[in-house]
């Protein structure tokens, strides 16, 4: 957590201004206002130094939120730090040894904008620091400090589009479907568990009118709590990338749906896969194993069977591309 | 470039043109243009787009440019500081304009810089430093703005005031640090530089007294408004100080300048004033009858001064510090001062005693003609025909104290005064003496030694102060810069030497700044304090020193009182901001050796309390205070009273 | 009057502890919340594995009270009128008549509310939150006091209703309970049968004092410093990152009644930041809820420990 700081390029210019009028101030004869303009030179200088680094001395990170985010989209990161406030910097993480800018902070108790991650291509990334450079207050000197950090940087695939309506406009001849095809959802809510009677509250559209008929009494069907209802698909890492990343897309998409429909996912692949649930913690792992996953070469093995399960992408169209 | 920070380079560029304007060596008519330019940046910038805008104005500058050149080149010299500094300033708002995308302002704030410093050898030092403090005020916002704008692409308005003003702090403090290391630094006034030394040996007098007073020359140097000198009389009078202080005699004139007496004898010395000898204690006296003595102690604040300046009738110098100066006796008329290289820099005191008497030396021959040569050249003939039109109206044509008054009388009637620099003021000593343009005290002086001269009147010009500004605060003559002034001395045939001043003396007065004004003396004070301030050296540092050291020991009730105000302001600040009954359970608990956590409540203090190892009593009063101050704070206000 | 009304809170609250040692052995900090919100007026949530003495807490406190005590175990079938009542038709009257359901008690147990449909579970609330139900078109007062002491499996959520936000908000408390301290629980081994003990119990109030106590607790003086603690605490816990929602007014009220109960078994008429610091968790915790959905008792934690109590 130490300070580095370098001479900006103004910093390197005025210094060599300095030297040259020092030089000058020297082969001359004692001249008093020449010595406070070179005083004042100075202590620009010297304060500028000090204050450069204290502008950045004790700054902490508070908290870094990465939060999974789309490829191909900026995203907004939380950033808070702590200790003290500096002003006027920018900030970067360091992405697997890359520096990626993500905005800059003024500090003088404006309102700050969000630092904003750059678009990213899906990858599952480690942020090892925050890197805070200022050149605060008179840009003669640039300070850099890096704050340690380990997160994980989960760039998903984009969700493929949900065109189903014009999708033949939208699409070229050669295009697949892979990212077309909805969740099965023909069973959702339909499995009926048994009749009871009517309480208020129930829709009309339960009611079991031979039932009604037969006791005198309202009855209604009751349906099997959705929770139960699941979607198995089989993900086959075989196949060039353009395809797979567009499968990678649909299932992105297929995850996106589960939110608030109580059902869940399993995807089967190659090495594993997930189980995605209608809550927070599984879509986060099920976002992690989409970012990180990977194509493989056309000999690899099979993805295993389940009976019954989608399989992606179409195996009728892999053939065609493969 | 953010559009915020032009303001703050307009700023800065007005101050240059201001640095530029106060060395008075570039014509108000060339600042004011680019003044008009600086104030229509912003206007202009927009026009930056076009080509044929771009195009007029880098051929405008170009042309500027190439005109400035030529005007140097063509005028010798003469114009070379007047031409480098507007070129200078050229260049800062042919900067200034084009600060955009492609230029950064680097540039501006390191040309602003150099201005700077290239005027601070040529402006009056006050007015520099004003203007210098003024300019560091901006220039270190705009750095601050520069410096946070770069990493931003757009600022709002407020956030730039915010960074503004943030910034205003930084500024004070860096020119507050500046003022600090600058008197506390050991300062070498006598500091000689190489290229000073070098050049000093290339030319031919290295006696050390290299003034010469060039007529051709517009005055390179500009009179100062630095104070000199201060001229303490003990009687507290005006009157008693003498009003002609000389510094240098000049006795060769070689038709453009007048070289120093000393330097032109090569050589052979002859007697012209009584010789200086030093007496028994030390001081230096020459006979002079003891007659109307008066006394004047001198401050003498500029240490670059190379002679001690006296009055004609000065009888005994009495220098105070003696330890590393060397008097020069030889200087004619005066003692040149020679300092060493452990001499204390900076401010000297001497005393002067002044008789009433004549100053009276026979000629000798070699010395009249000597005081009485004129160059083959460079001697307008209307001088030869003055003289002989003064001589003709004499009643006595052969008295030479007849001669020598019309002369002066004729001059100071007849001849305007004005400082260089006024439009109109004469270029030559022909324009002047001819009557078509005003001059200034060296083209009188002037006139007058080559009227007397070419009348056989011997004569030399004296270089020196005129004492004519008393200040009743200081119960002093000031002496300044600008008060530099020059005159005749005549050699009358009985030997006596005669003081004679043709510059009209309404006009020198009127030409400097009226001091009975309250503006005048608030100038004249800020004045002596800047000069204070320059010239604070090691003895003065020392003589701080002494008297801070001092201070307590002769002041201690004043000092035990302002620290008792001064504790007293700070605890009654405290105390009225916590409640009586916070403060006695934070006493409590510092009794118990305990202090209150943060997020801590008085009854878990008291429980840690009981568990340390506090003393039962001390304990006891922690637990009633921890209770007063439940009663008090957390209580329904009707219950409290138990 | 203000000192006998004290004196009568901490007898109270002493001979209450002293009967709830008997039977259970539960820490102070489990106790001390749910014999605050009983004398606050407020309902309590138990979360904690089954067999941890629950159900003895709840029977001891209604003992103690001298108050008619009926245990409900939620199922999924459990249906609104199983536990409000229902009307029975009469023939020998001719007439429907309104046959009173187990939540018509003094001490009602709450057995496992997340097993329950939500339906009935809303019923329940209703009835929390008004102190009445409403059957077949009527509206027919529940008893006073009324004390719901519900329990929650957090282990278990196979086949389990997620118990709403909003409904957590109706329990003034929620009290975790662990397994007990070794020493505790080998006293538990060697002691008699706990039905033995509570049958020695004898009740320390009538459910009319208990009343008279509540009104007591209501009048405890709130302080502007206690009132600003209570506000800075509650504001911490709103401006942090991590927090998705944070205590609402309406929770800082719930706090503050908690502590004015607090209070006054303590024998004070007024509230001290101690008292809201010692409930914070079990009346904010629930309140406050993370981003991540995780547990925000160690952030409630965290938060009262770093706010400056004013002094």
């Amino acid at each position: 957590m130490r300070v580095r700081l370098r001479p900006t390029q103004l910093g390197a210019k005025g210094l060599l201004l300095l030297l040259a009028l020092i030089a000058a101030f020297l082969a001359t004869n004692y001249n008093n206002l020449f010595f406070l303009l070179i005083v004042f030179c100075t202590t620009v200088g010297g304060l500028g130094l000090c204050w450069t680094w204290g502008n950045l001395r004790g700054v902490t990170l508070l908290r870094l939120d990465a939060p999974p985010g789309p490829a191909g989209e900026a995203r907004a990161l939380g950033l808070e730090l702590g200790g003290r406030r500096p002003r006027a910097v920018s900030v970067a993480l360091l992405v697997d040894g890359e520096v990626v800018e993500v905005g800059d902070r003024l500090g003088f108790g404006s309102a700050e904008p969000a630092p904003l991650l750059p678009p990213r291509p899906r990858a599952l990334a480690q942020i090892t620091a925050v890197r805070l450079t200022s050149r605060f207050p008179f840009g003669l000197f640039r300070a850099r400090l890096d704050l340690p950090v380990a997160a994980e940087l989960v760039t998903h695939p984009a969700p493929a589009a949900n065109h189903h309506g014009h999708r033949r406009a939208a699409h070229t001849a050669t295009d697949d479907d892979d990212g077309d095809q909805p969740l099965p959802q023909g069973r959702r809510g339909s499995a009926v568990a048994g009749l009871r009677p009517f309480r208020s509250g129930d829709s009309f559209g339960d009611m079991h009118w031979k039932a009604t008929a037969r006791r005198g009494v309202p009855i209604v069907r009751e349906r099997e709590p959705e929770g139960d209802l699941r979607c198995d698909l089989v993900l086959d890492r075989r196949c060039p990338e353009q395809r797979f990343e567009r499968a990678l897309s649909r299932l992105m998409r297929d995850l996106a749906a589960l939110r608030g429909s109580g059902r869940s996912l399993v995807v089967h692949s190659q090495g594993g896969g997930f189980v995605a649930r209608d809550d927070r913690k599984s879509e986060l792992a099920a976002q992690r194993w989409l970012a990180a996953t990977t194509s493989l070469p056309a000999a690899a093995a099979p993805p295993p069977h389940v009976s019954g399960a989608e399989r992606l992408p179409r195996s009728g169209h892999g053939g065609r591309h493969g | 470039m953010a559009e915020c920070l032009l303001p703050l380079l307009l700023l800065l560029t007005g101050l240059d043109l201001a640095f530029v304007h106060a060395t008075g060596a570039v014509d108000l008519r060339l600042l004011l243009p680019m003044l008009v330019l600086t104030a229509a940046a912003p206007w202009l910038r927009h026009l930056q787009r076009h080509f044929t805008y771009r195009l007029l104005w880098n051929g405008g500058v170009l042309i500027a440019f190439a005109l400035i050149v030529q005007h140097a080149t063509t005028t010798g010299l003469v114009h070379m500081l007047e031409d480098g500094l507007a070129l200078a300033v050229l260049c800062q708002v042919h900067l200034l304009n084009n600060v955009g995308a492609r230029q950064r302002p680097d540039l501006v704030f390191f040309n602003s810089l150099l201005v700077a410093f290239v005027t601070s050898l040529f402006a009056p030092d006050l007015t520099w430093s004003l203007l210098f403090v003024l300019h560091a005020l901006v220039l270190v916002p705009s750095l601050e703005l520069h410096a946070v704008t770069r990493g931003q692409s757009c600022l709002t308005r407020a956030a730039a005031r915010a960074v503004v003003r943030g910034s205003l702090p930084h500024a004070v403090a860096v020119v507050l640090a500046t003022a600090i290391v600058f008197v506390v630094w050991p300062r070498d006034f006598q500091r000689r530089g190489w290229f000073n030394e070098l050049l000093e040996a290339t030319q031919q007098f290295a006696s050390g007294a290299a003034e010469r007073i060039d007529l051709e020359h517009e005055n390179g140097a500009p009179l100062s408004d630095a104070v000199v000198a201060q001229l303490v009389p003990p009687s507290g009078r005006a009157e008693d100080v003498p009003s002609h202080w000389r510094s240098t005699a000049f006795s060769t004139f070689d038709g453009a300048a007048w070289l120093p007496q000393d330097a032109s004898e090569l050589g052979s010395r002859f007697a012209t004033d009584p010789a200086w000898e030093r007496d028994r204690s030390g001081a230096w006296v020459r006979s002079l009858a003891e007659t109307g003595l008066r006394r004047v102690r001198v401050r003498l604040l500029d240490g670059s001064q190379r002679r001690l300046p006296s009055p004609l009738q000065a009888r005994r110098v009495d220098l105070q510090q003696a330890a590393g100066l060397l008097v020069d006796p030889r200087s004619y008329g005066g003692l040149g001062l020679l300092r060493l290289a452990d001499a204390p820099a900076g401010a000297l005191e001497y005393t002067v005693e002044c008789s009433a008497a004549r100053v009276v030396v026979a000629p000798g021959a070699r010395a009249r003609q000597h005081m009485t040569a004129l160059p083959s050249s460079g001697v307008p003939p209307f001088v030869h025909d003055l003289a002989a039109q003064l001589r003709r109206d004499l009643p006595a044509p052969d008295d030479q104290l007849s001669l020598a008054l019309a002369a002066r009388d004729w001059l100071s009637e007849h001849r305007r005064y004005a400082l260089p620099g006024t439009p109109g003021f004469a270029q030559n000593l022909g324009e002047f003496l001819i009557g078509t343009a005003p001059g200034h005290c060296e083209y009188f002086a002037t006139a007058l030694a080559l009227l007397l001269r070419s009348s056989g009147v011997p004569c030399r010009l004296v270089g020196g102060y005129l004492a004519h500004e008393w200040s009743a605060a200081d119960r002093a003559m000031l002496v300044r810069g600008r008060d530099a002034h020059a005159w005749v001395e005549a050699w009358l045939p009985d030997g006596e030497w005669l003081t004679l001043d043709a510059t009209p003396p309404a006009d020198v007065l009127a030409d400097s700044r009226p001091t009975n004004s309250w503006w005048g003396g608030v100038v004249a004070d800020l004045e002596l304090m800047w000069a204070t301030v320059t010239g604070f050296d090691a003895g003065q540092r020392a003589r701080w020193l002494a008297a801070l050291v001092r201070f307590p020991q002769e002041h201690a009730l004043a000092v035990a009182s302002l620290l008792v105000a001064a504790w007293a302001v700070v605890y009654l600040r405290r105390r009225r901001r916590t409640l009586f009954v916070v403060q006695q359970l934070h006493r409590a608990a510092r009794n118990a050796g305990m202090q209150l956590r943060d997020g801590e409540t008085p009854r878990e203090l008291l429980g840690r309390a009981v568990l340390s190892a506090a003393t039962p009593a001390r304990l006891a009063a922690l637990r009633a205070a921890a209770l007063a101050h439940e009663r008090a704070r957390y209580m329904k206000p009707g219950d409290r009273e138990p | 009057m203000a000192t006998t009304r004290s004196i009568d809170a901490s007898a109270f609250r002493a001979a209450l502890l002293q009967n709830l040692a008997r039977v259970v052995s539960l820490p102070a900090h489990v106790i001390d919340p749910v014999v605050c919100a009983v004398v606050a007026g407020g309902h309590v949530l138990l979360e904690g594995i089954p067999g941890i003495g629950k159900t003895l807490l709840a029977r001891t406190l209604a003992m103690s009270i001298d108050g008619q005590f009926r245990r409900i175990q939620f199922t999924n079938d459990l249906m609104p009128s199983d536990v409000v009542g229902t009307a029975v038709w009469r023939p020998d009257t001719g007439r429907f008549a309104f046959v009173r359901g187990p939540l018509f008690a003094n001490f009602v147990l709450a057995d496992e509310i997340n097993r329950t449909s939500p339906r009935t579970l809303s019923c329940l609330l209703e009835a929390m939150e008004n102190g009445r139900v409403s059957v077949e078109g009527r509206t027919v007062e529940l008893g006073q006091p009324f004390v719901v002491l519900a329990t929650r499996n957090p282990i278990e959520f196979q086949g389990t209703y997620p118990v709403p936000e909003a409904a957590l908000d109706r329990f003034l408390v929620r009290v975790e309970l662990d397994y007990p301290a070794p020493d505790a629980e080998l006293a538990l081994y060697m002691g008699h049968d706990a039905e033995a003990r509570l049958a020695e119990i004898q009740p320390v109030t009538t459910c009319q004092e208990l009343l008279a106590l509540r009104a007591a607790a209501a009048a405890v003086h709130v302080g502007a410093p206690a009132a600003e603690y209570a506000y800075r605490v509650v504001q911490a816990t709103r401006t942090h990152a991590e927090v998705q929602l944070g205590a609402s007014p309406r929770a800082a009220l719930a706090w503050l009644s908690l502590a004015r109960a607090r209070a006054l078994l303590d024998g004070r008429d007024y509230v001290l930041p101690d008292d809201l610091k010692v409930l914070a968790l079990p009346a904010l915790a629930h309140r406050v809820f993370l981003q991540d959905g995780g547990s925000s008792a160690p952030f409630v934690q965290a938060a009262v420990q770093a706010t400056a109590v004013p002094l």
